[in-house]
């Protein structure tokens, strides 16, 4: 099969990669070493390999990596908070997320983040209707969805509170 | 489905072209999201149509234009009056899905369970399909069955489609039934009223996902017309003249259930889609 190049800007910086045309994005990332692209169910139900292209969560399981040309991917690894001793800081979803222990086994917990995220980007004040639609996607088999939400609702009160000082 | 190759055009006239020549083995991909449905060992050259200008909804003073390229996301969060795409596209498996997913590749290629295509047939409308010319064709006959939808359709590439805006006096409602939560529906139905006089002026009902295309029921549509614009009209609706049609039950429902679950459902949209018309919603 033909290899062809293709390039995207991937977590901030501009990349070019070589693919094979059958090649899915979530194949891409794990290959390049974004492991924190979860495979699940192939088949864009589960929402574990959740990545943010152009700002929206996408199912990276369902795309050619082609589709990607030219694109803005960011993956969990792209969206920590800084970087200290040797490790990635949590952002503030994440943060709720531990406070609210909002995961257990943390098999979907990547792709909760690149849904939550895509939206806080998009609207900062999410309302629970909202929030459940932006992340009717993605699936967790252990911890269920209420501790999930509690954390996101925080985030947006949290949000709500700081723009009315 | 196997890609073996792929090209990314910027223009329509060079995306029909490669379509063209490449015959059979030629696949658009706006989305992409339907690829999975294709035959796992059918090799396919892929022409990424996402570069071409063909995004967007545009509202006129009658209708909204909405590009082929527009994703179902847009579509959920278009809020203008008269606009009701939107109440179809909530219904629209998941926000991954509704992000990359358009409304072209949904119309272009009806699976049982695709939403548009119901609501698109009731609300009826235009579309434009170019290939080496370009043609504006009604959304009804294009639709009319899977024949007309493949003769008009073909290796074309859809630009947009043109919608009603709905008006005071007119009442649209979209009924999804799901067995699990995803986008698979066991049965759609879709019905559009518009009034005149207290009177049904007329009345059009699509349902999807029970047949292998969506079908109109113009019998049923025929015996409401003229009727006056009253609720207790759905009580005396003749059924049986849905006996003729072939059911397909999904997800396990028998027969029985399944013709039960659309009757139920029709009468749900008509009350809805009265309800609005008549400015109770
Ligand atoms: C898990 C899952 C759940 C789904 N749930 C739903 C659901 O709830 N409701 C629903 O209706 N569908 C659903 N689908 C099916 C699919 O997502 C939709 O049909 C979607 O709208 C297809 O759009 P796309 O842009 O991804 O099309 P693509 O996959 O890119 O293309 C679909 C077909 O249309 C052709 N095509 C695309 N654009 C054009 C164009 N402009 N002109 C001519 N031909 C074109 C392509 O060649 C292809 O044959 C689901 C799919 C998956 C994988």
């Amino acid at each position: 099969m033909v290899k062809k190049k293709i390039s995207f800007r991937l977590n901030g910086e501009l990349r070019e990669f070589e693919i094979e045309p059958n090649e899915k994005l979530l194949e891409l990332l794990r290959r390049i070493g974004y492991k924190g692209v979860k495979y699940g169910c192939l088949e864009g139900m589960c929402g574990s390999c959740t990545v943010i292209m152009n700002g929206k969560a996408i199912a990276s399981c369902l795309l050619y990596a082609f589709q990607a040309d030219g694109k803005e991917i960011t993956t969990i690894e792209g969206v920590s908070a800084g970087f200290a001793d040797g490790c990635n800081l949590p952002n503030e979803i994440q943060d709720e997320f531990i406070k609210e222990h909002a995961l257990q086994c943390g098999y979907c917990t990547p792709g909760f983040i690149m849904s939550a995220k895509a939206m806080f980007d998009e609207n900062p004040i999410p309302d629970d209707e909202t929030i459940k639609i932006y992340t009717d996607g993605n699936r967790c088999r252990c911890t269920g969805y209420e501790k999930i939400w509690s954390a996101l609702k925080n985030l947006s009160e949290k949000h709500k509170e700081k723009l009315r000082r | 489905m196997k890609i073996k190759d792929f090209v990314i055009p910027t223009k329509i006239s060079e995306a029909y072209e490669f379509a063209h020549s490449l015959g059979q083995s030629a696949y658009y991909i706006a989305g992409g999201t339907s690829a999975y449905f294709v035959q796992a060992n059918a090799e396919k050259v892929a022409i990424d149509i996402s570069k071409l200008p063909l995004f967007g909804i545009t509202a006129k003073r009658d209708s909204f234009r909405i590009g082929a390229l527009t994703t179902i996301s847009d579509i959920m969060k278009k809020e203008e009056d008269g606009f009701i795409l939107n109440r179809a596209a909530k219904k629209f498996v998941n926000q991954q899905i509704r992000n990359i997913s358009t409304i072209g590749g949904n119309i272009a290629r009806v699976f049982y369970w695709s939403d548009f295509p119901v609501v698109l047939k009731t609300l009826d409308g235009k579309i434009k399909i170019t290939g080496f010319d370009s043609k504006i064709l009604k959304i009804s006959d294009v639709f009319h069955n899977s024949t007309t939808h493949k003769e008009a359709i073909g290796n074309a590439i859809i630009e947009y489609i043109e919608i009603p805006r709905l008006l005071k006096n007119m009442g649209f409602s979209y009924s999804k039934e799901t067995r699990i939560s995803s986008g698979f529906s066991s049965a759609t139905v879709a019905s559009f009223i518009e009034l005149k006089d207290n009177k049904i002026k007329d009345v059009r009902i699509t349902i999807g996902s029970v047949f292998i295309f969506p079908m109109r029921l113009f019998e049923l549509e025929n015996s409401l017309k003229g009727e006056p614009a009253d609720f207790s009209i759905f009580n005396k609706i003749n059924f049986n003249l849905l006996d003729k049609y072939k059911f397909n039950p999904r997800d396990g429902m028998s027969l029985e259930y399944c013709k039960h679950l659309v009757k139920t459902r029709i009468k749900d949209v008509l009350v809805e889609s009265l309800k609005e018309a008549l400015g109770e919603k």
